[in-house]
């Protein structure tokens, strides 16, 4: 699995979004992406690319987009 | 293994009877907890659930999984006063009718606990009869941020 496929599949596994949406998703847009779906997503990501997110990233992680750009901090390369 | 007796259990959860369903419970915190009840013959349900054929309602059933298992959680450093909500229950079977006077044991299993979220496994059982099953998913609000949304 590609490092796009695994972030794909933690908005999918996590939030139960449709694989249609998640390229303009953001915060909220979706019932399940709520402040508890949001840390479901991060422990999604958390396992899948074995790291350990800031507190300041966790809280600007507002969109499928904006994660992508919070990824590469990580050297996650998506 | 931590073993709580009802004094202990009242520190650590806000439940309170009729709606409190552990008395004792075995807890190795942040993995899983464990707990053997003989629910009582004139337990309130019984008289309304149903009459003649009195078993106890599957709700409460999973409240007790949820109480059962939130001590696993609250018996962590640090989470002594937090709060845990049961946020979603991802799947439930009821397989078995617990009567008055059954004992029932109860097993929680932590599965995974991470940024305040944790995944839960239970089941409740009358010897070798399993009557619940269920997975769920408590979450400890206090440590879950605010995101900033639009940045």
């Amino acid at each position: 699995m590609t490092n796009l496929e695994k972030y794909r599949q933690a908005f999918i596994t996590a939030l139960n979004a449709d694989e249609n949406i998640l390229d303009d998703l953001n915060y909220q847009d979706i019932k399940e992406w709520d402040s508890v779906g949001h840390m479901s997503l991060v422990a999604e990501l958390e396992d899948a690319f074995d790291i350990e997110m800031e507190t300041d990233d966790i809280i600007d992680f507002s969109s499928y987009k904006k994660g992508m750009e919070i990824l590469r901090k990580y050297h996650v390369e998506l | 293994m931590v073993k709580l007796d009802i004094e202990g259990i009242y520190t650590y959860l806000k439940n309170r009877e009729p709606l409190l369903f552990v008395d004792e419970v075995l807890v190795e915190p942040g993995k899983s907890s464990r707990m053997e009840r003989t629910i009582p013959e004139d337990a309130w349900f019984f008289d309304c659930h149903f009459p003649g054929d009195p078993m106890m309602p599957g709700v409460l059933q999973l409240e007790t999984m949820f109480q059962t298992s939130a001590l696993a959680i609250k018996l962590l450093d640090g989470y002594k006063d937090k709060t845990t909500n049961v946020v979603k229950v991802t799947e439930a079977k009821f397989t078995g009718h617990i009567r008055p006077g059954d004992t029932i044991r109860v097993d929680t299993e932590i599965n995974r606990f991470k940024r305040g979220i944790a995944t839960i496994g239970g089941k409740i059982s009358v010897g070798d009869t399993v009557c619940c099953e269920a997975e769920f998913v408590l979450a400890v609000l206090d440590d879950i941020p605010n995101v900033n949304k639009g940045t």
